[in-house]
C-alpha cells in the first residue's frame, strides 16, 4: 500500500488542541494527511458506512484515529465501541489521546480495545515529539490488518 | 361430756385453749394458756375472756361475741382480720383464734383455740419487705391464675390498691387484647415452669387501672410452696428505655441521612475540584503551547526582551501545570478506592531515593534506612506517601554540607511514638526545618513555611500525604526546629479493614 494514501483522523473538539496537534505533527519530518472530525458523531460518520448506504464506494479508513475522550454528542469511550463492533472498521488501530489520567479512563479504554493511551502533555516540545512518535509507528512502521477482512 | 374430761382434753393441744361460756366468763383454761398469756389459771378462771383482749376492742368484741351464740359453729374468728391478744402484762401479740361451740351439762359454751403467730408475721412481714424493695412489680400468682400477692411497686406501676388485685385473675392488669391469648400461656406455664422470659421477642404491654398501656417486660420464675407451685412475674415498665430507644433510633437515622449527605456533598465537591484542575489544563496547554511555538519558530522575529516575557509567560504556565497536577493528584488521593496489602516501606523510599540521585546526581546526601518498615497501605497510595515525604526531605536538605535523610520506625514514646507499644513510622532529614509556630498549617493545601525562591513546590505535597493516612485511619505528626532539620512521624492502622 501506497504511504500517501494512509492518513490520519483526528478526532477532537477543542480548537486550540486540533491546532497544537496539527502543528506538533507538522514538526515530525513525515507528511501526515489528516482528518478532522470535531465530534464522536462526525467521527462514526467517517469510519462506519451504514447498512442502507447501497453500493457506493465506502471510503478509505485511516491509518490510525486519534481520539479524545471528551467529546460533544458521541464521547470517545461510546465510539471506540462502535468502531470495535463494525465488522469493517474493527481492526483499526485507534490512539487515546486525552487530559485525563483517571484509572477508569485508562481501563475503560484498554477494555474496549484501544492500541494505546496517550496523556496529553502540558509541554509542547514533549507534545510535539509525542505526536511524531505516534505517527512514525502507526503511519510507518506499524503493518495494518489487510482490506477487506471481517 | 363433762367439764372435767373436756380440760383433760384441753390440755392435750398444743394451743393456748379456752371454755367460755355465753356471758364472755371464761370457764377453764390449758396450761398453754397460762403459759402465753402469763395468767395462772385460778387467775383466769370466772373472768370475763375480754381479759386477753386488749382494751380498744372491748367494745366491738361483745356484740360480736352475742352474734357468734346467734349461730354457732366451728368458725375462725375474724376473718381477714389481724386479731391481737394481751398478755397479763399488757403486752399485745398477734393470734389466730378459732372457735368450737360445745356443751357441758344443757350449757351453751364455746372451747377458744389461741395461735401465737408472731413469728410467722414477722417472716411474712420479712418476705412482703423483701418483694416490695424489687424495683419491678412482683406479682405471684397461683395455678388457677389468682393473683395471691403483689409488692407495692405494683401498686404504683398498675394504679390498683393490693386489695383490688389479690384474689383476681392476672389477665387484670394486661391489654384485653392479650388476655385470651395468655391464659392458654398460663396454663402452659404451670405444666413446665421455668424461669424465662415472658413472650420473648413479642412488645407486651401493661394496663393501668386507668385504662393508659404502656409497653413492659415480664420474666417469670416458679416458686415451689407448701400449697403448691405457684408463679412469680416480674414485671418492668420499659416505657422510658422504648422512649429513648425511640429517640436513639430517629437519632441514628437523622445521622445516617446527614452522614449520606454530607459524603454526597463531598463526593460531588471533589467530582468539581477534579473536573475545574482538569478543564484548566486544557487552556494551559494552549497558552504554553503556543509561548513555546513563538519561541522556537519565530525566534528571529522576537527581541531579546520579547523572549524574555515570553520565558516569564512560559515559566508562570509550568508552575501552574505542576500546581493543577498537584491538585489532581490530591484528588485522585481522596476519590480512588483502597486496596491495601503488605507493603514495604523501605524498599519503597530506596526506589524513591535512587530516582532523587538520578534527577539530582551533584548532590551527596546519605540515605539511611531502617528495619521493620513493613506495613498495610494501598500500595499506590504508599508510593505517594514516600515520594512525598523523602522528596520534602530531599527538597529541604538541599542547602546542608552533609545532608541525611532518615527512614525508619519506633515503638518508644521517647522516641515520638504517640502510643506506646504502637509503631509509628518516621522520615528525619536535617534540613531547613520549620518553625513549629506554624505546625497546624503545615498539612494545609497550598501553605508553604519557605519562600518558593528557596524551595520550590506547590504546597500540596504534605496535605496529600495527611489525605493518604486519614483514608487509611492513620495520621501524620511532626516536629521541627528552624535550621535544625525536621521529623514526621505517621501511623498506619494495623489492620487489614480500613475505610474506603
Amino acid at each position: 500500500m501506497n504511504d500517501t494514501r494512509r492518513y490520519l483522523l483526528l478526532v477532537e473538539d477543542d480548537p486550540t488542541d486540533e491546532k497544537l496537534a496539527l502543528r506538533a505533527l507538522a514538526r515530525s519530518s513525515r507528511e501526515v494527511p489528516i482528518v478532522i472530525a470535531r465530534d464522536g458523531a462526525l467521527a462514526l460518520e467517517h469510519l462506519i458506512v451504514p447498512s442502507d448506504a447501497g453500493d457506493a464506494t465506502p471510503p478509505r479508513l485511516p491509518a490510525l484515529v486519534l481520539l479524545d475522550l471528551k467529546l460533544p454528542r458521541i464521547d470517545g469511550l461510546e465510539v471506540l465501541r462502535r468502531i470495535r463492533a463494525d465488522p469493517r472498521a474493527r481492526f483499526v488501530p485507534v490512539v487515546i489521546l486525552t487530559a485525563s489520567r483517571e484509572d477508569r479512563d485508562l481501563l475503560e479504554s484498554y477494555s474496549l480495545g484501544a492500541n494505546a493511551y496517550v496523556r496529553k502533555p502540558l509541554d509542547f516540545d514533549e507534545f510535539a515529539a509525542a505526536m511524531g512518535a505516534i505517527a512514525q509507528f502507526w503511519l510507518g512502521l506499524n503493518e495494518p490488518a489487510p482490506r477487506g477482512v471481517s | 361430756m363433762n367439764l372435767a374430761s373436756l380440760e383433760l382434753l384441753l390440755e392435750a393441744v398444743p394451743d393456748a385453749m379456752l371454755i367460755v361460756d355465753e356471758a364472755g366468763i371464761i370457764v377453764a383454761a390449758n396450761t398453754q394458756t397460762e403459759r402465753l398469756f402469763g395468767w395462772t389459771r385460778a387467775e383466769l378462771e370466772r373472768q370475763p375472756i375480754d381479759l386477753l383482749v386488749p382494751e380498744r376492742y372491748h367494745a366491738q368484741h361483745g356484740p360480736h361475741r352475742a352474734s357468734y351464740f346467734a349461730e354457732p359453729r366451728p368458725r375462725p374468728m375474724g376473718a381477714g382480720l389481724d386479731l391481737l391478744a394481751r398478755r397479763k402484762d399488757g403486752s399485745e401479740f398477734p393470734c389466730e383464734v378459732s372457735l368450737a361451740p360445745t356443751h357441758v351439762d344443757d350449757t351453751r359454751l364455746v372451747t377458744v383455740a389461741v395461735r401465737d403467730i408472731a413469728e410467722r408475721k414477722r417472716v411474712e412481714e420479712k418476705y412482703r419487705r423483701f418483694l416490695d424493695a424489687a424495683p419491678d412489680a412482683l406479682v405471684i400468682v397461683g395455678p388457677d391464675g389468682l393473683i395471691v400477692h403483689v409488692n407495692s411497686r405494683t401498686e404504683q406501676l398498675f394504679g390498683h390498691a393490693r386489695e383490688n388485685l389479690l384474689g383476681r385473675p392476672v389477665e387484670v392488669l394486661m391489654a384485653e387484647r392479650f388476655r385470651g391469648r395468655h391464659e392458654r400461656h398460663r396454663v402452659g406455664y404451670f405444666h413446665e415452669p421455668v424461669v424465662r422470659a415472658m413472650g420473648s421477642g413479642l412488645e407486651l404491654f401493661g394496663l393501668r387501672a386507668d385504662g393508659h398501656e404502656f409497653p413492659v417486660e415480664i420474666s417469670l420464675s416458679p416458686v415451689e410452696t407448701a400449697e403448691g407451685v405457684l408463679v412469680a412475674s416480674a414485671i418492668r415498665d420499659i416505657s422510658q428505655r422504648k422512649a429513648v430507644e425511640a429517640v436513639l433510633h430517629r437519632a441514628h437515622e437523622d445521622l445516617g441521612a446527614k452522614t449520606a449527605q454530607l459524603e454526597a456533598a463531598n463526593r460531588e465537591l471533589e467530582a468539581f475540584s477534579y473536573s475545574v484542575a482538569h478543564d484548566l489544563r486544557a487552556p494551559l496547554r494552549g497558552m504554553m503551547g503556543f509561548t513555546q511555538i513563538l519561541l522556537s519558530d519565530h525566534a528571529a522575529e522576537l527581541s531579546p526582551d520579547a523572549r524574555d516575557c515570553l520565558d516569564e509567560i512560559n515559566a508562570s504556565s509550568r508552575k501552574m501545570g505542576a500546581l493543577i497536577d498537584a491538585l489532581l493528584t490530591l484528588s485522585r488521593v481522596t476519590r480512588g478506592s483502597l486496596e491495601p496489602e503488605r507493603v514495604d516501606l523501605g524498599a519503597l523510599a530506596r526506589e524513591v531515593a535512587a530516582e532523587l540521585r538520578a534527577t539530582e546526581p551533584e548532590r551527596k546526601v546519605e540515605v539511611v534506612i531502617g528495619p521493620h518498615l513493613e506495613t498495610t497501605l494501598d500500595p499506590r497510595l504508599a508510593r505517594g506517601l514516600i515520594e512525598n515525604l523523602v522528596g520534602n526531605a530531599w527538597k529541604f536538605t538541599r542547602l546542608v554540607p552533609d545532608a541525611r535523610i532518615e527512614i525508619g520506625s519506633t515503638d518508644r514514646l521517647d522516641e515520638g511514638a504517640d502510643v506506646d507499644g504502637e509503631l509509628a513510622f518516621f522520615v528525619a532529614d536535617n534540613g531547613a526545618g520549620f518553625d513549629m509556630a506554624y505546625v497546624d498549617k503545615l498539612f494545609a493545601p497550598f501553605q508553604r513555611l519557605h519562600a518558593a525562591r528557596d524551595y520550590p513546590g506547590t504546597g500540596i505535597g504534605l496535605a496529600t500525604v495527611q489525605r493518604i493516612l486519614s483514608r487509611h485511619g492513620g495520621r501524620i505528626w511532626a516536629r521541627s526546629a528552624v535550621g535544625q532539620g525536621a521529623t514526621f512521624w505517621f501511623s498506619t492502622p494495623q489492620r487489614k479493614e480500613v475505610a474506603s
